[in-house]
């Protein structure tokens, strides 16, 4: 009897508890771009639960009047196509910045793979501008 | 019933010609001995089931023959009650603590799920998440999935304007070079630190020529993705004792990558001059 409620026991333990692992498989890509505004663009991803914790930054050649993330998309993998399932959320825009980061948190559906794309902006103080999109690695939630 | 009533049950259904008082209590105190603690209510039972089956009332040897394989039957019954009642109550408490931990957190049911679809998978039961969602689908409907929210309260974000105050690390990782171009002076620093990362750009300038020095320390989390978009021009691209060095329309960039930390200066210099500042971080 004891031998069977410990069995038990030690099953729901095991299955009820959260899972913690040291850090194995982290993977930062970089991707190679051209611009005259843009040093590097980067986000990152990770997640609690069914948060997902999105890390934005946004590295200018030059200070710049205005640089930041004005919007982004999250997609999601759905039967083998990345379909966006929040469009066009509002982001954050930087002034006199020549590297402008911050941060969103977005509450995902369990069970899929979720990926954002990032629209990163700059505006020289001359009134010129340009934008790039970047594509963040995949997670799965 | 009480074990004295259990003994008087016991005593009235052996009791018989050719038992003498001794042999009597003897089978009984053997009964009662040999059980621990005898089971007032099976013995009754027994007791009674004996007593309508008109067993031979006076052949005592037979009568317990009898009493002891209906004792031994429903022992064994009743243990394996017991055990199938203790196995539904702690059956009962998993569910409850696992509907309990889903709805207060559906990572907890995202878990079941991992651990479970394989061996489902594997004993050729598909279950397409697609279709049945999932416990968060339940609680939490689609329409609000969209809902993201500003993480101001993890992030944390500094200017700093004096150069003494500037943090010479983050997490641990060295930050602040110790060599500059000669006439670059301080001018601000950006310090940031959220869940996924943390920063410290500091921005140097000489007359209109600028240089930026930042450290990137990614958080150790087995989950994190991190994308870096470089600018570059590819014919530019070099790479010498692991730092990788590009050049896009006149500003040089090195990125010195070490585990989790990154380290990544620029601006409108020499690649030597950017290749002493950014080795001069330590």
């Amino acid at each position: 009897m004891k031998k069977l409620l410990v069995a038990i026991l030690v099953i729901a333990v095991s299955v009820l508890s959260p899972v913690y692992s040291m850090a194995e498989n982290i993977s930062i890509i970089y991707t190679p771009m051209a611009s005259d505004f843009f040093m590097s663009c980067s986000v990152s991803l990770t997640k609690s639960g069914s948060t997902i914790h999105i890390s934005f930054r946004t590295n200018a050649v030059e200070m710049m009047d205005l640089l930041g993330v004005p919007n982004y998309d999250v997609q999601r993998l759905v039967n083998g196509t990345w379909t966006t399932v929040a469009n066009d959320l509002t982001g954050s825009i930087g002034t006199d910045k020549g590297s402008y980061s911050f941060s969103k948190n977005y509450t995902a559906v369990a069970g899929y793979s979720y990926r954002v794309k990032a629209k990163h902006y700059a505006q020289k103080y001359d009134g010129s501008e340009d934008s790039v999109t970047s594509t963040s690695g995949s997670i799965s939630v | 019933m009480k074990p004295d009533d259990s003994r008087q049950a016991l005593e009235a259904l052996l009791r018989g010609e050719g038992m003498s008082d001794a042999e009597l209590e003897a089978l009984v105190a053997q009964e009662l001995i040999k059980g621990d603690e005898m089971d007032a209510d099976l013995v009754a039972e027994v007791a009674n089931e004996a007593e309508g089956a008109h067993l031979p009332a006076f052949d005592a040897t037979a009568n317990w023959a009898a009493i002891e394989k209906n004792l031994d039957r429903r022992k064994h019954s009743g243990a394996f009650r017991r055990w199938t009642l203790a196995a539904a109550a702690v059956l009962v408490v998993i569910v409850f603590a696992t509907l309990g931990a889903t709805v207060t957190d559906a990572g907890r049911w995202d878990y079941l799920v991992k651990v479970f679809r394989p061996i489902a998978e594997t004993l050729g039961i598909h279950v397409r998440i697609d279709d049945v969602g999932s416990v968060a689908d339940l609680v939490r409907p689609d329409d609000t999935e969209a809902a993201p929210s500003d993480a101001e309260q993890e992030a944390k974000s500094q200017t700093i304007l004096d150069e003494h105050e500037v943090p010479t690390s983050v997490r641990g990782t060295a930050a602040k070079p110790s060599w500059l171009p000669k006439g670059y002076t301080f001018c601000s620093a950006e310090v940031y630190d959220d869940y996924n990362e943390s920063s410290i750009t500091i921005f140097y300038r000489k007359d209109s020529a600028e240089l930026f020095v930042q450290t990137v320390v990614y958080a150790q989390n087995d989950e994190l993705t991190a994308t870096n978009v470089l600018a570059k021009d590819d014919k530019e691209t070099e790479v010498a004792h692991a730092i990788t060095f590009t050049e896009n329309n006149g500003v040089v960039s090195a990125v010195h990558e070490d585990n989790l930390a990154l380290h990544m200066v620029w601006g409108r210099l020499s690649r030597e001059e950017i290749s002493q500042v950014i080795t001069s971080i330590q």
